[in-house]
C-alpha cells in the first residue's frame, strides 16, 4: 500500500500536467491566430510563452490536424521572426495527418514568397519528412509545376529536386522538363540532387533522357529530413500506443539496428521477418493446393488464444530464423515432432552465427548490432529453457578465440550448453575455459562461476525433467543414469578446480563468495533435484572459507555443511526404507570426506581443537611444538567462534555490550552463560546458516553449557 | 585438429552419425529442440581420400551445357540445404527469379537506371552431372538479359549463371545433413556481377529458407587439390603446372613457381603408390620434394609461405574459392572435391 500511493499521485499529477499542457496549447493557438502583421520579437514574453508551450505540446503529443493548419500559416505569412518560425516548423509533428486544406493554403503562402528563402527551405524539409502524413497527396501532385517553377533559385534547389522526386509520375516528365533539368545541370555542373531527379525521369521515359548518370552516386539528396525523423518516429510511437496488446512481447530487448547503408548487401538484415511460404501463396505445388483454403496466414498470429485455435492450420514460416523473436512461434515451434523445422533453425542459426557474429573473423558487422543478436539469441534459449546445438557448435568454435568481448552474453550462452559426454565438454569447453579462467582477472572469474552455476542448474532441471519422463515409462533407470551422473560429477569436479585454482591466486573474499554460491546449489542436488550423487567441495574451497575473514562466507559455508549433512542423512534413510529402487552413487569416501570436514569446523567454531583435532590430509593439523612456538600461550582455547576471524568483530561488539567500560578487556570471559548469550547474539545478526549448523551438528547438553565437548553426529557408512 | 592416428578414411569420420540415437543409449536427456540431430562441431581432417571412378560425362550431360562450365572463373560458395526445393517446378522458380530480379532493379536502389531491365531467369537441371547414382541432379541457372536498341529476335545474353551441384558426396553424411523436405546441393558455383548474385541468394534464402557463405579454399586443400589433380591423366589443353606462394611480409610479394607436367607427374607418380586412393603423407611428400628443390636453387624455404594458388591442365584454384575447370574430362571429380569442402562448410 505504501509503495502504491506515491504511484497513484505521480499519475494524477501527469494527468494534472497533461491539461495544463493542453490548455496552454489552446490558448498559444487562440493568440498565434490572431496574429495580424508583423510581430517584433524583443521583449515579447507573452509571444514567447505561446511558442514554448506549443514546442513543448509538439514534441510531447504531436499537432492535430487543425492546429498545423494555423501554425503553417503563420510561419509561411512571415509575420514573425525567422528564428521563431524555425522553432514553429521544427516543432511541427503531425499527431495523426496533415489534411489537404492546410497544404493548400501553405504552398499557396509559400509561392507568394512572403517569408524569408530561409524558412522557404524549412517549409520544404518539413514537406519532405511528413510527406507520409499528407492525406491526400494528389493535391501536392497537381501543385508539381509551382515547384518546378521554384527550381530556378539556387538554395532552393536541392530540397526542391527531392520534393519533385518524390512527387513524380510518369506523366510529369515532359520535354520541357527535361530541357530545364539539362540546362541547369549544364549551368551547374554534376549536381546529386539534379541527378537523382534525372534519374527517376529517366526510369519512367528513358527515351527522354539521354544522359548516362553516374554509377557512383548512391544517394541523391542529402539528408533534408533529419531534423525531425527522430521526434516523427518517437510521437508516431506514442500515439500508435501499445498496439497488440500483451502478447507482443519482443523477445530482444532493443529493437534490431539495422545498417543505413544503402548498398545492397547478402543477409543484410540478420533477422528475417516473419513471412508465409511464398509457394503457400500461388498455386506452385500441388500437393499444398488442397490445404490451402484452410492454413492460417502466419503473419496474422498475435495473440496466444488465436495460437491455440490455428495450432492445426498453422505453416511454418518460409524462413525459420523469424521465429526467433516471436514468442508465440516458439511455442510453436517447441511441440513440433518432425526433424525439418530444428534442422532448418539450426542451418539459419549456425549459419548467421558464424557468419555474422564470429568476431575472429574480421569483423562485418558493428559491435552493437552482434551484441543485439547473440542477446536475441541467449533470450530465445531463455524463453526455451534449452540451448540449441547450433549456439553450442558456435561457442565452441570462437571460445579458442575468446578474447572477452561480448562478454554477458557469450557467458549467457555458455550457461545454456545442453549436457553432453564429458569426453567431449572436457575438450570442447573445460580446456578453453580454463585457460581464459587462469589469466584473467577476478571479477572475470566470478561471471565465469556465475555462468557455470547456471549451466550446473540448468543441467539439474533438465535431469529433473527427465526423471519424471524414466519414472512414467518405467524403464530401467541404472543404465540411463550413468553418464548423466559422470556428466555432472565432472562439471562439478571441474568447476571444484577452477575454484581452487581461482582461490590459490587471488585470495579474495568477493571469488569466495560465488565459489560458495555454486556449492549451495551443490550441496542440494539430492534433495532439491532427486540427483544421486553428492559431491562435496575439494580442500582448496573447503579451508578458505572456514579460515575466510569474511562472516558472510563462513555463514555461507555452515549452511553449505548444513544441507550435506541434510541430503546424506535423507539418502542414507531412503538407502535404507526403499532398498535400492534408485542406486545411490554416493560413496562411503564421501561418507569419510564429510566426517572430516565436520571436524575440523566443529573443532574450529566450537572446540577450539582444529589443530588437532583434523584429520584431513590437506586440512590444518598442526604438531603440538608448532603450536608452542606460536607463542600463544592458550592455543587450546583460541579458536572457536569467539576467536575466529571472521568473527571476532562480533565477539568484541558483545563484549562492549554486556562489560562496562572500565572492565579490563579479557574476550576469555565469554563463556559459560555468556557463551549462550553470545551465541544468541551471533543467531540475532542474522547469522542464520551458522545457526543452523549448530543446532543441527553440535549436539549440547543444553542444561550443563560448560561442557562444550561437540557430539557430533558421525555418518559413518557401516 | 589432428588427423587420427589411426588413419580411418572416408569423409564419415567428420560427422558422427546420428547422436540421437547415442543419447538413448547414455541416457541423455532429449526434450525439445535439443533432440534433433546434430554433428560434432569439428571434424577431422582425412588422412586419405578416395580418386573417385566415373563414366565419361559426355554420354550423360549436354555437352552444350557442360561448355559452360568450363573456362570460366566460378566463385565458390556453400549452401544449406534447401527446404522444399522440387526438380519438377523449374519453370515456376524461372517465372519468380525473373520477376524478382525485375522488381529489385526497379526500386530505385539498383545503380544502373533504363539498363537490362528485360531480364529472364532460366533454370535448368543437369541430371547427368553427378559423381554416383544417388547424388542429387544438378542445377543450371542463367540471367539473360536482352541488349538494349538490339534488332528484333536478337539473341538474350547471358549476364550471369550459377550452378548448384553435389558430387561424390558421402552417403551418411548427406542423410544426415537433410530430411524429407531438405535438399541438399551443398557446392554452389557462381560468374557473374555480385549485384545479381545478391539477388538470386536473397531469392533462394526467402524462397527455400537456405544461406549461402563463400567458400575458401584453404593452403592444405589446394595441396591436397595439386596432387590429385596431378595424378589424373588429362588429355586436352595440357598447361605447366603452377603454384603461387604468398610470402608473409610487407610490401605483399607472391612466388609463382611453374613446373613441366611431365615432370611433376614423373615425382607424382614415383611418389603414389596406391590405386584408388591418395595418402596425407603422399601429399606431404610430394610439396616436401619440391619446397627441397626450391630451396636449393633460392635458398628460399617455401613451407614458410602459404600456397595461394594452384593451377594444372585440370582446373585452377585460388584459395579465395575462385575455381576454373580446364578438363572436360576430370570436372566430376574436380567437383567431388569441392562438394566435400561445401559440406564441410554448412557443419557448423
Amino acid at each position: 500500500m505504501e509503495q502504491k500511493q506515491p504511484r497513484r499521485s505521480q499519475h494524477r499529477e501527469s494527468m494534472r500536467n497533461q491539461d495544463a499542457n493542453i490548455q496552454q496549447m489552446e490558448e498559444a493557438l487562440l493568440f498565434l491566430k490572431n496574429v495580424k502583421g508583423k510581430v517584433i520579437l524583443k521583449e515579447n514574453h507573452t509571444l514567447i510563452n505561446h511558442i514554448f508551450a506549443v514546442e513543448n505540446f509538439g514534441l510531447k503529443h504531436g499537432i492535430p490536424p487543425d492546429a498545423i493548419n494555423v501554425l503553417l500559416n503563420l510561419v509561411l505569412s512571415g509575420n514573425l521572426a525567422d528564428s521563431l518560425n524555425a522553432r514553429l516548423l521544427k516543432c511541427l509533428i503531425p499527431a495523426s495527418e496533415v489534411t489537404q486544406s492546410s497544404i493548400i493554403q501553405a504552398v499557396s503562402l509559400f509561392c507568394a514568397g512572403k517569408c524569408s528563402a530561409n524558412t522557404q527551405i524549412m517549409f520544404l524539409r518539413w514537406l519532405i519528412t511528413v510527406f507520409d502524413y499528407i492525406t491526400c497527396k494528389d493535391i501536392l501532385s497537381s501543385f508539381y509545376n509551382f515547384f518546378f517553377c521554384f527550381l530556378n533559385y539556387d538554395n532552393l534547389c536541392p530540397y526542391l529536386c527531392h520534393l519533385l522526386y518524390l512527387l513524380t509520375k510518369k506523366d510529369h516528365v515532359r520535354p520541357f522538363r527535361v530541357r530545364k533539368l539539362m540546362e541547369l545541370q549544364n549551368k551547374k555542373g554534376l549536381q546529386p540532387h539534379l541527378l537523382g531527379l534525372l534519374s527517376i525521369y529517366k526510369i519512367f521515359c528513358p527515351e527522354l533522357v539521354s544522359l548516362t548518370l553516374p554509377s557512383r552516386f548512391k544517394s541523391y539528396f542529402k539528408s533534408s529530413h533529419f531534423l525531425w525523423r527522430m521526434e516523427l518516429r518517437e510521437i508516431a510511437k506514442r500515439n500508435a500506443g501499445n498496439p497488440a496488446g500483451d502478447c507482443r512481447i519482443i523477445l530482444g530487448e532493443k529493437e534490431q539496428i539495422l545498417s543505413h547503408s544503402r548498398k545492397r548487401k547478402w543477409n543484410s538484415n540478420p533477422l528475417p521477418p516473419v513471412h508465409s511460404s511464398i509457394w503457400g501463396k500461388g498455386p506452385v505445388l500441388a500437393d499444398n493446393l488442397v490445404s490451402n483454403e484452410q492454413t492460417f496466414p502466419i503473419e496474422r498470429l498475435q495473440t496466444f488464444p488465436q495460437l491455440l485455435d490455428n495450432i492445426h492450420r498453422l505453416e511454418l514460416p518460409a524462413q525459420m530464423g523469424s521465429v526467433l523473436k516471436s514468442p508465440l512461434l516458439l511455442h510453436y515451434v517447441n511441440c513440433i515432432k518432425d526433424d525439418t523445422p530444428f534442422l532448418r533453425l539450426n542451418y539459419w542459426l549456425a549459419f548467421t552465427l558464424h557468419e555474422e557474429c564470429a568476431w575472429y573473423k574480421g569483423n562485418k558487422r558493428s559491435k552493437e548490432e552482434i551484441e543485439a543478436f547473440l542477446e536475441t539469441v541467449a533470450n530465445m534459449q531463455q524463453f526455451l529453457q534449452e540451448g540449441l546445438y547450433s549456439t553450442e557448435g558456435f561457442l565452441y568454435k570462437s571460445l579458442p578465440h575468446w578474447n572477452g568481448s561480448h562478454q554477458s552474453h557469450i557467458l549467457d550462452l555458455i550457461s545454456w550448453i545442453p549436457m553432453s559426454p564429458s569426453s567431449e565438454m572436457e575438450e570442447l569447453l573445460y580446456k578453453p575455459l580454463a585457460q581464459l579462467f587462469i589469466s584473467s582477472s577476478v571479477y572475470f572469474k566470478c561471471s565465469i562461476l556465475e555462468s557455470l552455476k547456471a549451466l550446473l542448474h540448468n543441467w539439474l532441471v533438465w535431469h529433473s525433467v527427465s526423471v519424471e519422463r524414466i519414472h512414467t515409462q518405467s524403464t530401467n533407470m541404472n543404465g540411463t543414469m550413468s553418464g548423466l551422473l559422470t556428466s555432472v560429477k565432472d562439471l562439478i569436479h571441474f568447476i571444484g578446480r577452477l575454484s581452487t585454482l581461482g582461490l590459490q591466486i587471488h585470495n579474495s573474499n568477493l571469488l569466495l563468495h560465488f565459489v560458495l554460491d555454486i556449492y549451495e546449489l551443490v550441496s542440494d542436488m539430492y534433495v532439491k533435484f532427486s540427483l544421486p550423487l553428492v559431491v562435496l567441495p575439494p580442500p582448496g574451497v573447503f579451508y578458505p572459507a572456514l579460515l575466510s575473514t569474511d562472516c558472510v562466507n563462513l555463514n555461507q559455508l555452515c549452511y553449505i555443511m548444513y544441507r550435506y549433512r541434510t541430503n546424506l542423512v535423507t539418502a542414507k534413510t531412503n538407502e535404507r526404507q526403499i532398498k535400492a529402487q534408485m542406486h545411490l552413487n554416493i560413496h562411503s569416501h564421501t561418507f569419510q570426506e564429510f566426517n572430516k570436514y565436520l571436524t575440523a569446523m566443529v573443532g574450529c567454531l566450537w572446540t577450539s581443537q582444529a589443530f588437532h583435532q583434523d584429520t584431513h590430509p590437506q586440512g590444518i593439523h598442526l604438531e603440538t611444538h608448532l603450536l608452542e612456538s606460536s607463542g600463544v600461550s592458550t592455543y587450546k582455547k583460541a579458536f572457536n567462534i569467539v576467536y575466529h576471524p571472521a568473527l571476532i568483530g562480533y565477539s568484541v561488539h558483545f563484549y562492549h555490550q554486556v562489560f562496562s567500560k572500565d572492565k579490563l578487556f579479557r574476550l576469555q570471559s565469554i563463556k559459560g552463560r555468556l557463551w549462550n548469550k553470545y551465541l544468541d547474539f551471533l543467531y540475532s545478526q542474522g547469522l542464520n546458516g551458522l545457526k543452523l549448523f549448530i543446532e543441527s551438528s553440535v549436539n549440547r547438553l543444553a542444561s550443563n553449557s560448560q561442557q562444550q565437548e561437540p557430539c557430533d553426529l558421525l555418518l559413518s557408512k557401516s | 585438429m589432428q588427423s587420427p592416428t589411426n588413419g580411418v578414411s572416408t569423409p564419415k569420420d567428420f560427422s558422427s552419425a546420428r547422436r540421437s540415437i547415442q543419447f538413448q543409449n547414455t541416457g541423455f536427456p532429449q526434450i525439445g529442440l535439443a533432440s534433433a540431430r546434430r554433428h560434432t562441431p569439428f571434424h577431422h581432417a582425412p588422412s586419405k581420400r578416395r580418386i573417385p571412378q566415373t563414366s565419361p560425362l559426355s554420354e550423360t550431360v549436354d555437352p552444350l551445357k557442360i561448355a559452360l562450365l568450363l573456362s570460366k572463373q566460378w566463385t565458390l560458395y556453400s549452401v544449406t540445404p534447401m527446404h522444399k526445393f522440387s526438380y519438377t517446378n523449374l519453370k515456376e522458380y524461372a517465372r519468380l527469379l525473373s520477376a524478382h530480379i525485375c522488381a529489385e532493379k526497379q526500386k530505385g536502389l539498383a545503380v544502373e537506371v533504363g539498363t537490362e531491365l528485360n531480364v529472364k531467369a532460366t533454370f535448368s537441371p543437369l541430371p547427368g552431372l553427378k559423381g554416383r547414382e544417388q547424388d542429387p541432379g544438378s542445377i543450371l541457372i542463367q540471367v539473360l538479359a536482352k541488349p538494349q536498341f538490339s534488332a528484333a529476335g536478337a539473341q538474350d545474353r547471358i549476364v550471369w549463371s550459377g550452378c548448384f551441384c553435389c558430387t561424390f558426396a558421402d552417403e551418411d553424411t548427406l542423410d544426415l545433413l537433410t530430411s524429407e523436405t531438405l535438399l541438399c546441393l551443398p557446392l554452389f558455383l557462381v560468374n557473374g556481377a555480385e549485384a545479381l548474385t545478391a539477388m538470386v541468394g536473397t531469392w533462394f534464402q526467402k524462397a527455400f529458407d537456405c544461406s549461402f557463405s563463400n567458400l575458401p579454399i584453404s593452403s592444405r586443400d589446394l595441396a591436397w587439390m595439386a596432387a590429385m589433380w596431378t595424378g589424373y591423366e588429362a588429355h586436352e589443353h595440357i598447361t605447366a603446372t603452377e603454384f603461387i606462394f604468398s610470402v608473409p611480409i610487407e610490401p605483399h610479394m607472391d612466388i609463382s613457381y611453374a613446373i613441366h607436367p611431365e615432370d611433376i607427374k614423373a615425382l607424382w607418380s614415383n611418389i603414389h603408390k596406391g590405386q584408388d586412393e591418395v595418402l596425407a603423407e603422399e601429399v606431404d611428400l610430394l610439396f616436401q620434394c619440391l619446397y627441397t628443390h626450391f630451396f636449393r636453387h633460392f635458398k628460399i624455404h617455401l613451407s614458410a609461405t602459404h600456397l595461394v594458388k594452384v593451377s594444372t591442365s585440370v582446373a585452377s584454384a585460388h584459395c579465395d574459392g575462385k575455381v576454373k575447370f580446364l578438363s572436360k574430362e576430370y570436372l566430376l571429380q574436380v567437383l567431388g572435391y569441392l562438394t566435400e569442402l561445401a559440406i564441410n562448410n554448412i557443419q557448423y
